[in-house]
Order: structure tokens, then C-alpha cells, then sequence
């Protein structure tokens, strides 16, 4: 009884339903005192009827013999055993209800343990669902973090990929001019150095007048000379004009000095400067800063070029990473959405947890009815059904209810069933299979504003 | 940042729903039945929308719609519930409703029906 009691109220705690009313355990022991019962009465009848024969056969064996007495006997035996079987046994009470007592007291324990399967089933389902939401939420989270940073880096890139392009279009621009003025500076030079050398040409021709004058000069020492020696031959008269000659010799010696010195200051100075110019043609055989210059202005335009693609392909990546990042957020709130099937079902197995429940109870009050302590349940079965249809939240709830209750209640007729042997009539219940069952239409939109 | 209102019984769908609309850029508060819902109300929380279950336990959905009516006049309320009966729908409807979802919607079409019920959004 403890333990029965024990078994009771755990299973009674865990699904919030009221407490078991029968005592499983009692039930089986009365069945079973009740079954013992029968059979020592039916034993004891089997022992008087032997006794009686015994003594008819002994006090009048001419009316009873033996073999009759022995014969009487086993036919009772053989009819009070046929008597327990199901298929002859037609309506004892007492065998029904001890039968009907049994399984309504296993009933009941039969909902509650359905009833407690609904419920882990709801808690399970529920679970799930609260931990793949929070899972998908995570992603998102983790999605958009890396959505950020990449979006961070591209755009880092993209500033840095501009900034540089403009920068070498700039210094493209500084080193072309620079090339350009190289170019012009070399050009002027070499125009400088052409009329440098032909300066230095118009100086060369210098020399012959520097020669012509040493010979002018040498020619007037000569002149000198005769003059001397005729004033020398003049005598006293020309003593002056010796005087003369001989400052004519003077300023002839220095005018051949002069000439000398003009002449090697002209090849000295043409000489300088064609050492001058021969070092600058040096100089511009070897290429010169101009073509540097240009050959860092064409490394620049390569890279400028290099960075004139980067940036479209930056661009290209960024737009492709936000339209990626729309379809991964539109996917994880279409898989959060689709969540909500276990609020549907919630709904439908609540329903069928608090049917259960009802049942349960009712079952409780048929057995107390059976038993003979109770009044018969206080609420048929069918009103039971039909309460149930008003805690539906769902139209398909109350069109599968209503295509089962329309199949159950069809009246069955005398002759509509099958006969057995002994002339009762079993009704032909039509069997109602899952495919049966039409899902209903929704009678309104699944979306609307008004 | 435009705020939205959840009240529903149950813990699964107040999480799917908050974390779809918090995903898409929604402020979002929460209540787990109409009463708890129309205290928070009365409280001053003032929601740029409400959405709310019918069937719910202490109040059910259509009183809270009628309740909340009295307290914010032009605040949308959207009804999201598994009930498809044309009849609960016209009443929610008669009592102040802006709109009537059938569960189970998209995340999508949830997010798309909140921006046009929310401009600006």
C-alpha cells in the first residue's frame, strides 16, 4: 500500500495532475481473493457432489452404479471448467467486472504516463529550440564581426590603394617635368657648347693675325735695321734718324713679343676651353640624370597602373562581401523563423495533455463507479469531447476533432453488423486511418494588415 | 533606432522573434503574457510597436489589445498567433488591431511586414 502510495504521488508531482484515486495494488489482491474464492466454492460444490453420489451409490447401487457415479462427476468437473473459459462464458458480472476494475485502475496510471511523456516531449523540443536560436544568433554575431573587420581592412586598403595612386600620379607628374627640364637644360648646354666651340674658332682664326703681326714686326725690325745702317752711313746728319731707327727696332721687338704672347694666349685659351668642352661631351655620352629620370617616371606609371587595378578589384570585393552578409543574415532569420514550429506543436500536445488529463479523470470515476462507492461520472464522455474543442486554438485542431467524432457516432443498426453465434450483432465500426484526416484551410490570410 | 514590443507565452518564440528583429536593427523589449504586458504599459514603456500572442494565460491577447488601445492610440499592434478563425480575427480587428500574422511566418516576411508598418525603419 506504502509503495503503491509512494508511486502515486511521485508520478502525480511531475505532471501537475491530481492524485491517483485508485490503489493499483489493493485491486489486484481483491481480484485475486476473488478468483480464489470461486474456485474453492466450485471445489467444495465438486467434493459435495462426489460425497452425495458416493453415499446414493452405496445406499442404492442398483440406481447409481459406480462407473455412473465416477462418470457424474467428471461431467461436472469438465462444466465447471468450461465455465471459466471466455468463448462459453457469456455474461458473468462478476468476471467483467473484475476485469473492467483491472484495467480502469491501470488506466489511469496508463494517461499519467502519457501525460508525462507529452511533457518531456515539450520540455525536449523546447530545449532544442532555445539552444538553436541562441546557436544562430551567435553566428550572426560572429558572421557581422567578420563582415566588420574585412570591411575595415578593404576600406583601410582601398584609402591606402588611392592614396598611393595619387601620390605617383603626382611624382609621375614631379619627374616628367624634372625629365623635361633635364632635357632643356641639356639641350641649352649643348647649344652653349656649340657656340663655345665656335667661339673658340673665331679665336683660332685670331692666330694668323697674331702671325701676320710678328711678321710686321720682324718686318719693321728689318726696316729698322736698314734705317740704322743708312743713318750710320748719314753720319751726324742722321743721328736722329738712328735715334728713330733704333726705337722703331725697340717697339718692333716688342711688337713681335706682343704677337708671340697673343698667340699663345689664344691656343692656350682655345685649348682650355676645348678641354672643357671635351669633358663635357664626356659627360653626356654616359646617358646623364635626364634619362634616370625618365626611367623612374616609367617605374612609377607600372605602379600606377598596378594600383589602378587593385582599387576596382577592392571595390568589386567589398560589394560581394555585403551582398554576402544579406543572404547570411536573410538565412538565419528565415531558420529562426522556422523555429516556431515548436511553439505549434506546444500548443497541439498542451491540448493533448490537458485531454489526457481529463480522461484520466474520468477513468478514476469509472472505477469508483464499478466498484460501487461512486455516482456515475459527472460528465459523459461526449460532453467531455466537446469541451475539449473549446480549448483549440487551431482550425485544424477542431477539423481533425470533428472528422473522428463524425466517424464515432454513426448509429449501428440491427443487421448492418455481424451475427455471431449466439445472435448478438458486433457493429461494423469503419476503421479511420491517418490519410483520412484533411488538414484544414486557414480561413483567413497568413498575413494581413488592416 | 525604432522599438518593438514582444508579448507571448511562450520562451521560444520571444527568443526567435527578439534575436530576428534585434538582427535586423530592432530595439526590442519582451513580456510573457498580456498582464505582465499591460503593466509594463501602465509603467511608461511606449513601444513604436507592439506585437502580441492571442492565446496567453492571465490575459489573453484581444483584452491586452483593448487594454493598450486606451493607453497609446496610434502605436501599431500586430497580432501574431497560431489562430486562423476569421471570426477571432475580426474582433481583434473591432478592437484596435493593425494587422493579423498566422504562425508560422518567415523571419522575412515578419522583418519585411515590421519596416511597413514602421516607416523609416
Amino acid at each position: 500500500m506504502d509503495e503503491g502510495a509512494d508511486k502515486t504521488a511521485v508520478l502525480s508531482e511531475s505532471v501537475n495532475v491530481p492524485s491517483l484515486d485508485i490503489d493499483i495494488d489493493e485491486t489486484e489482491r481483491l481480484i485475486r481473493r476473488r478468483r480464489l474464492i470461486r474456485w474453492i466454492s466450485r471445489a467444495l460444490v465438486l467434493i459435495g457432489a462426489a460425497l452425495f453420489l458416493a453415499l446414493l451409490h452405496a445406499s442404492a447401487p442398483e440406481w447409481l452404479t459406480l462407473e455412473s457415479a465416477i462418470w457424474t462427476v467428471g461431467a461436472l468437473l469438465v462444466g465447471l471448467l468450461a465455465a471459466d473459459f471466455r468463448f462459453v462464458r457469456t455474461s458473468e458480472p462478476e468476471t467483467v467486472t473484475e476485469v473492467v476494475s483491472h484495467d480502469l485502475a491501470r488506466l489511469e496510471q496508463c494517461f499519467a504516463i502519457l501525460q508525462k511523456q507529452v511533457t518531456v516531449t515539450i520540455r525536449t523540443s523546447e530545449t532544442a529550440v532555445l539552444e538553436t536560436v541562441s546557436r544562430l544568433h551567435r553566428v550572426h554575431q560572429r558572421s557581422a564581426e567578420l563582415h566588420q573587420n574585412i570591411m575595415d581592412a578593404v576600406s583601410r586598403s582601398r584609402h591606402l590603394s588611392e592614396a598611393s595612386q595619387h601620390e605617383a600620379d603626382g611624382n609621375r607628374a614631379t619627374v616628367a617635368t624634372l625629365a623635361s627640364s633635364q632635357e632643356a637644360f641639356v639641350q641649352a648646354r649643348k647649344e652653349n657648347q656649340e657656340r663655345i666651340r665656335k667661339v673658340v674658332e673665331q679665336v683660332r682664326h685670331l692666330t694668323p693675325l697674331a702671325s701676320l703681326i710678328g711678321e710686321i714686326s720682324r718686318q719693321t725690325n728689318l726696316l729698322s735695321i736698314n734705317a740704322s745702317i743708312e743713318a750710320a752711313r748719314a753720319g751726324a746728319e742722321g743721328a736722329g734718324f738712328k735715334v728713330v731707327a733704333a726705337e722703331v727696332r725697340r717697339l718692333s721687338s716688342q711688337t713681335a713679343e706682343a704677337a708671340n704672347q697673343i698667340r699663345a694666349g689664344i691656343l692656350a685659351v682655345a685649348e682650355t676651353i676645348e678641354g672643357e668642352l671635351a669633358q663635357a661631351s664626356e659627360l653626356d655620352a654616359d646617358g646623364g640624370a635626364a634619362s634616370q629620370l625618365t626611367e623612374v617616371a616609367t617605374h612609377i606609371a607600372q605602379i600606377s597602373a598596378s594600383l589602378n587595378e587593385v582599387v576596382p578589384y577592392l571595390v568589386e570585393l567589398s560589394t560581394n562581401m555585403n551582398e554576402g552578409m544579406e543572404v547570411i543574415t536573410t538565412d538565419i532569420i528565415d531558420a529562426m523563423g522556422h523555429m516556431q514550429f515548436q511553439d505549434i506543436n506546444r500548443q497541439l500536445l498542451e491540448q493533448v495533455e490537458s485531454a489526457l488529463g481529463s480522461l484520466s479523470e474520468h477513468s478514476a470515476q469509472l472505477y469508483a463507479l464499478v466498484g460501487g462507492n461512486a455516482p456515475p461520472p459527472p460528465e459523459a464522455l461526449e460532453h467531455l469531447m466537446e469541451r475539449w474543442v473549446e480549448g483549440y486554438v487551431m482550425e485544424e485542431q477542431r477539423i481533425a476533432h470533428e472528422s473522428i467524432r463524425s466517424l464515432g457516432t454513426q448509429r449501428h443498426r440491427k443487421g448492418q453488423g455481424q451475427a455471431t453465434d449466439n445472435g448478438d450483432v458486433i457493429e461494423n465500426r469503419p476503421t479511420v486511418k491517418p490519410d483520412d484526416i484533411q488538414l484544414a484551410e486557414p480561413q483567413v490570410p497568413k498575413i494581413e494588415l488592416f | 533606432m525604432k522599438s518593438v514590443f514582444l508579448v507571448d507565452d511562450s520562451s521560444t518564440m520571444l527568443m526567435s522573434l527578439k534575436s530576428t528583429l534585434e538582427i535586423s536593427g530592432f530595439k526590442v523589449d519582451t513580456a510573457s503574457d498580456g498582464e505582465q504586458a499591460l503593466g509594463k504599459l501602465q509603467a511608461g514603456l511606449k513601444p513604436d510597436l507592439i506585437i502580441t500572442d492571442i492565446n496567453m494565460p492571465k490575459m489573453d491577447g484581444l483584452l491586452l489589445i483593448k487594454e493598450a488601445r486606451k493607453i497609446l492610440r496610434f502605436t501599431p499592434i500586430l497580432a501574431l498567433t497560431t489562430e486562423s478563425q476569421a471570426t477571432k480575427r475580426d474582433e481583434a480587428k473591432k478592437l484596435g488591431a493593425s494587422g493579423w500574422l498566422v504562425k508560422p511566418v518567415t523571419g522575412s516576411d515578419l522583418v519585411r511586414v515590421v519596416k511597413q508598418v514602421l516607416p523609416g525603419a
